[in-house]
């Protein structure tokens, strides 16, 4: 059995419940998560616990996989966390999602993120900066292990009664934050907001900012046939699982290259359907979806059947045990 | 003296209010009923009366109270509508919206309606072009019939608005709400909407809603309304 101490930031600590929650499934596959965790084999931290360590002069030496809350899936670009992830008792880097390549992680980065580059497609070359390196050995200890859809905050979504896409009135829909102190991410979502106003479709909603409550988003979701969800300081959003548990068609740009845990998203072709990132070609997308709403129903209904089934414990949890198991056996 | 209602399937329900303020009216000696052959006088959809008279070949010489159902404050510049009008026995013209200032009535519109013209100018749009002066104008006389009827906000659509709670303006999230239909036959239209749905679009800083098309669940919107 497996001891890992869980130790996730006070503001965070909805990101491991499901550890807690499906705790004797867990150790019935040979880990045991406690918070409390007496003598354990490893601790699975979040970054910032460790940092908060580090600021305060006391080094972490026992085993540690580290959990990395960003938004993004490339690795931190910071010297924080790429020192961190070189460490020897630093086993495991568990990220909510990363890159399928790799070496990304450590390619020339538009502002320290893959997706910014991709937002910005005419930044200058030289605004590009090569992060510092991480060796492929280090880069092997990313991984995957607790599934985001599992949060306790998609209960009310996964609950949700779901319609057939063609008798759904929003033909599409957007909802989210447009402000931001960040030029490329703020015109990335305006491009979005503008490209749905441009739409030759009737029956269209643009929420911005948090406009609407929850229980009118999720009433609005459930109504809606396509939901496009741009990119926003990473590349997933809440909103893209809300989406698929609400039954809708998801839109989003460019995301395949990312990977997520226990129901892969953003593989290619199966849950969502991709866009450029600027949007340009959205019309396209959306009369497709619109003109073959049977098979797009299929489509919403399959993804949505898919990260229903990858809820049972059953499914994601030989991920996450394999995981910890992995990173174990890089313990000294 | 007896009114009967006689207006177009769907509509009645626009003259609720005059039932529901019956006992009142009752005091004044006046009784309401809808489609009552026996009447003293007779509100009537405008567009029943012409089919009606033009049926029966005969003038209808009832007191009349003519409901012209049109959402536009404008009056048809048909010149059969306004010669409606200047019937004696037209004693009121009901609109539910009707002008401040009776001049505009018999300025040139586009399609019968004043607002179009204005949203036409406002944007240099080529209808300015089919404008058109109704051929026959509303007098002093004429205009003194006209009469803001019924109320709008009496109507049964809004009892659930009225049913909410207050909620107070300083703790509401969204800051500029739009919801509506932008695709319409006439472009114009279509554009004035656009326009609205794409200032409102600029407003970066702004929590908005913009709902094109009817996307709001009937029973949501009071709510979001109120959100």
């Amino acid at each position: 059995m497996l001891r890992i101490k869980l130790e996730m930031d006070p503001g965070f600590t909805d990101r491991g419940e499901v550890l807690l929650r499906e705790a004797s499934a867990l150790r019935d596959l040979g880990l045991d998560f406690a918070a409390d965790m007496p003598a354990p084999h490893l601790t699975f931290v979040h970054e910032s616990v460790v940092q908060a360590s580090v600021a305060e002069g006391v080094e972490r030496t026992e085993p540690l996989v580290i959990f990395e809350r960003q938004a993004s899936a490339t690795l931190g670009v910071n010297v924080g966390p790429r020192a961190m992830i070189q460490k020897s008792n630093v086993v495991g880097w568990v990220k909510e999602h990363t890159l399928r390549d790799v070496s990304i992680h450590n390619a020339p980065l538009y502002l320290g993120r893959h997706h910014y580059g991709l937002m910005a497609p005419d930044a200058e070359p030289r605004s590009y900066k090569r992060p510092i390196q991480v060796s492929d050995a280090d880069l092997a200890k990313i991984g995957l292990a607790v599934p985001h859809y599992l949060n306790p905050m998609f209960d009310t979504a996964r609950e949700l009664k779901c319609r057939d896409i063609s008798v759904r009135k929003v033909q599409v829909m957007y909802a989210g934050t447009v402000k931001y102190n960040f030029a490329p991410l703020q015109d990335h979502r305006m491009q979005c907001c503008q490209a749905i106003q441009d739409l030759d479709a009737t029956h269209k909603v643009i929420g911005i900012g948090r406009s609407f409550q929850p229980r009118f988003f999720n009433e609005l979701l459930r109504d809606t046939k396509i939901f496009v969800s741009p990119y926003g300081w990473g590349e997933y959003s809440w909103k893209d699982y809300e989406a698929i548990y609400a039954g809708c068609v998801l839109v989003k740009p460019r995301s395949s290259f990312v990977a997520t845990a226990g129901f892969d998203i953003f593989d290619e072709g199966k849950y969502c359907v991709e866009c450029k990132p600027d949007f340009s070609d959205l019309q396209e997308v959306v009369d497709k979806i619109l003109n073959d709403q049977a098979a797009y129903a299929e489509f919403a209904q399959r993804a949505r059947q898919s990260l229903m089934a990858a809820t049972a414990v059953e499914v994601w949890a030989p991920q996450t045990v394999a995981y910890f198991n992995r990173a174990a056996a890089l313990i000294h | 003296m007896k009114i009967s209602i006689d207006v177009e399937d769907g509509y009645e329900g626009r003259f609720h209010y005059l039932r529901d303020i019956a006992g009142l009216l009752g005091d004044a000696g006046v009784e309401i009923a809808f489609n009552d052959p026996i009447h003293d006088a007779l509100i009537i959809q405008g567009s029943i009366l012409t089919e009606r008279e033009r049926a029966s070949g005969k003038v209808t010489d009832t007191p009349l109270l003519i409901y012209e159902r049109t959402a536009s404050g404008a009056i048809n510049a048909k010149s059969h509508v306004r010669r409606l009008i200047q019937r004696p026995n037209v004693r009121a013209w009901l609109k539910e919206t009707s002008f401040r200032d009776p001049d505009l009535y018999n300025e040139p519109v586009i399609t019968h309606r004043r607002h179009v013209s204005v949203m036409a100018r406002s944007i240099d749009d080529p209808s300015v072009q089919d404008e058109v002066t109704p051929l026959i104008a509303i007098g002093p006389e004429e205009a003194a019939k006209i009469v803001a009827a019924p109320p709008v906000h009496l109507q049964g659509r809004y009892e659930r608005f009225k049913s909410l709670p207050r909620r107070q303006f300083k703790t509401r999230k969204v800051d500029i709400c739009c919801a509506g239909t932008v695709e319409y036959g006439t472009g114009l239209l279509s554009i004035h909407r656009y326009r609205a749905s794409q200032e409102i679009l600029k407003l970066q800083s702004r929590a908005t809603i913009i709902g094109t098309g009817r996307v709001f669940p009937g029973s949501d919107f009071p709510l979001i309304m109120q959100s």
